[in-house]
């Protein structure tokens, strides 16, 4: 890449090598390279946070509140690219998911089409049976427990889901690991994941405060 | 998020809410998720001998708007038979209620449920003939 500003070779960093002027982002580079790391679900997480704390500071407004306006521009991209990747590698399941739609997989995604658009006349992506038959059977128990105001049942069903789903988040990175993962089974656990979120949702904020029905 | 007012009084007032028994060869019994948004929905009908839809029950696990989805569908295919049932689309749904692009997958989700649920009635049924036609009285 030849700098903007000193036009040689500025190097493949945020800052030109020569100037020091800060680059443009590769709008190319996913997430990953924006932090100069392999694609891979088993990262180090307080590793990727010095990363990121540092390369914020680099790109930190302070620091071109007074320069030109194309290095103003330049940083601003960059932090808008460093903070969507941050947040979404450093959070597990958004890493998974971002992993799997590098790959083409699209994990449970909202179909939002007319039935009459899609290809396959499917409307939504299949959902494993016995997991809907488990999680109506859980919503359900959930909703009982509450009505008769049965807190400690509550508590007992969200720990059961805590396990449940820290479980599907074990195998989605077990399944990573793999030599060879198997991207449609880690995008099953995913959903399965997402449905124990959900309930797990559903049951926090409103606990011990649903009275009977008006 | 803003809903309609069709979406809110059938959020707030639900038709047809609860279940059907699921092991009577007469129900039929859907149950169909979204996995985008973690949505489960269970939708059930109860078919007299002249192929009619009597009575509907859902139970619906989501958002607003895949629980008026569900509402509004068992109340449409109450007095249908199942070929008239057959040919619900969540077009209707999204027009009767209103719904914005982004809730269009819980009018999707009503329809495959009604789908579902009828797949599961004809297959009692056949599973009925067969064991008749086998001698088993």
């Amino acid at each position: 890449m030849i700098c903007w500003s000193c036009e040689k070779n500025a190097g493949d960093g945020m800052l030109c090598a020569g100037c020091g002027a800060v680059q443009p982002p590769d709008r190319t580079a996913d997430h990953f390279r924006v932090f100069g790391l392999p694609r891979k679900f088993d990262l180090d997480v307080a590793d990727l946070e010095r990363r990121y704390k540092e390369m914020t500071k680099v790109l930190h407004p302070d620091r071109f509140a007074r320069a030109d306006g194309r290095a103003r521009r330049a940083s601003l991209e960059r932090s808008v690219q460093l903070n969507l990747a941050w947040r979404t590698l450093s959070q597990p399941v958004a890493r998974a998911e971002y992993l799997l739609s590098l790959q083409g997989v699209a994990v449970g995604e909202p179909t939002g089409s007319m039935r009459s658009e899609r290809p396959d006349n499917r409307a939504t992506q299949p959902v494993d049976t016995a997991l809907l038959v488990e999680v109506m059977e859980l919503r359900e128990a959930l909703a009982e427990a509450r009505a008769r105001g049965d807190s400690a049942k509550v508590a007992t069903l969200v720990a059961g889901v805590q396990v449940l789903h820290d479980k599907e988040m074990a195998e989605v990175a077990a399944g990573f690991a793999a030599g060879q993962p198997n991207l449609a089974a880690i995008a099953a656990r995913l959903v399965a994941g997402r449905y124990y979120r959900r309930f797990l949702e559903e049951a926090e904020p409103h606990e011990g405060e649903e009275g009977p029905a008006k | 998020m803003a809903y309609s007012g069709k979406v809110i009084d059938h959020y707030e007032n639900p038709r047809n809410v609860g279940s059907l028994n699921k092991e009577s060869l007469n129900v039929g019994t859907g149950l169909v998720g979204a996995p985008a948004c973690g949505d489960v929905m269970k939708l059930q009908i109860q078919v007299s001998e002249t192929g009619v839809i009597e009575d509907a029950k859902f139970k619906t696990f989501g958002c607003g708007s895949a629980i008026a989805s569900s509402s509004l569908a068992t109340e449409w295919i109450k007095g249908m038979t199942l070929e008239q049932a057959m040919s619900v689309r969540n077009t209707q749904i999204v027009q009767e209620l209103n719904l914005p692009p982004v809730k269009i997958h819980c009018s999707v989700l009503a329809e495959d449920a009604i789908k579902s649920a009828i797949a599961d009635y004809r297959r009692k049924q056949r599973g009925a003939q067969v064991q008749s036609s086998l001698g088993g009285s």
